[in-house]
């Protein structure tokens, strides 16, 4: 079964988020920002990581640094309320799977997410990031 | 009433009013999104208000800002442009939105953990699109702060800097109904000195047919009253 880690800051973010991949066959686990979610890496690597970009402690974009930095490769898909295009760019500087705007529908995460898990390890970087239609 | 208040040029009023409205109309879309319920926007109005000027010059029509008790997220943002942005709710309309959205019902008669995280959450995101329309429109490129919820009192002191410069209150009133109820909300944005001058020049010319144009468009003038931009009705969702 694959997994998917959720980060984000937010616990009504992160149900949303849990809610909307019900019925995907996932163990689906959660962080409070990149720190939490760095802890777990060092357990077990998720198949996606699905993050905020606003979080206390560690952002979105420092996790993005220290997951490649570290030289993983696994999907990452960026759920944010920064509408920006420059943060949008900044993302693709780091190769993320998606980029999507909250409120985001559940159909346009899982659609995202499953695009992630097919798609095995992350884009090269600066690669045009999904969007939200 | 006030001795100093900001007159804009027409053209600049005119850009300012459009640049809110894009701001507001793709906050409340994200808002519809949000709930999964039609928002109905009433006619903003949109002032600028130097913070030199005495404080009851920021006073905004239904006096949340002043007066109300209320809830209010809060939000710095900084980069090409900074300051600080707002969005208040009468404590009512704050306990019925988070009701909207909480998985169960809400029975308390005041902000609550769990409804203080769905406010947040929903200030983030209402904010992030109204600062982040105005970012793409005046391409410009902002970071933002950690949102902070107070649900203590009137907003305007929260909003204002430690040492009062050149800064610009820009209140954009808003009130928007959310499937029967009366959901209303006040946003405010504190532009820091010379900040509305270069997020209006960048505009122009982002929106200028030749790219080029690029001129002062704000201008301080003391007269007395209240710079009040009428805005025309925005599009529903």
């Amino acid at each position: 079964m694959p997994k998917v880690l959720l980060v984000d800051d937010s616990k009504f973010s992160r149900g949303r988020l849990r809610a909307a991949l019900t019925g995907l066959a996932a163990d689906i686990s959660e962080a409070t920002n990149g720190l939490e979610a760095l802890e777990q890496l060092a357990i077990v690597t998720p198949d996606v990581i699905v993050t905020d970009l606003l979080m206390p402690g560690m952002n979105g974009l420092e996790l993005l640094t220290e997951l490649r930095t570290r030289e993983l490769t696994t999907p990452v898909i960026i759920v944010s309320a920064d509408i920006q295009e420059s943060t949008k760019s900044a993302c693709a500087q780091y190769g993320v799977q998606a980029f999507l705007n909250k409120p985001f529908t559940a159909a346009e995460l899982r659609d995202a997410v499953e695009a992630a898990l097919a798609a095995g390890t992350a884009p090269a970087r600066s690669a045009v990031v999904g969007t939200a239609p | 009433m006030t001795e100093s208040v900001t007159s804009l040029d027409p053209d600049a009023s005119d850009l300012l009013t459009e640049l809110v409205t894009i701001g507001v109309g793709r906050a409340a879309a994200a808002l519809s999104e949000l709930v999964g319920e039609r928002v109905e926007l009433t006619v903003p109005r949109v002032h600028l208000v130097p913070l030199l000027c005495p404080l009851d010059g920021a006073r905004s029509p239904d006096g949340l800002l002043t007066d109300g008790v209320s809830t209010v997220v809060i939000q710095d943002f900084q980069g090409t442009v900074r300051g600080r942005a707002s969005l208040a709710f009468l404590r009512s309309s704050a306990l019925a939105l988070g009701n909207l959205l909480s998985d169960s019902e809400v029975t308390t008669t005041h902000v609550d953990l769990e409804v203080g995280g769905i406010l947040l959450e929903v200030g983030n995101i209402v904010l992030n699109a109204v600062l982040g329309s105005l970012s793409n429109e005046a391409a410009l490129t902002l970071e933002y702060s950690l949102p902070h919820l107070f649900s203590d009192g009137p907003v305007l002191p929260r909003l204002l800097p430690q040492s009062a410069g050149e800064e610009h209150l820009l209140i954009a009133d808003v009130e928007f109904v959310v499937r029967n109820r009366n959901i209303a909300g006040t946003l405010a944005i504190v532009f820091a000195g010379g900040c509305v001058d270069l997020l209006l020049s960048r505009a122009a010319r982002r929106w200028s047919p030749d790219g080029r144009e690029e001129v002062p468009l704000l201008r301080m003038t003391r007269r007395n009253g209240f710079h009040d931009i009428p805005t025309g009705q925005l599009p529903h969702r």
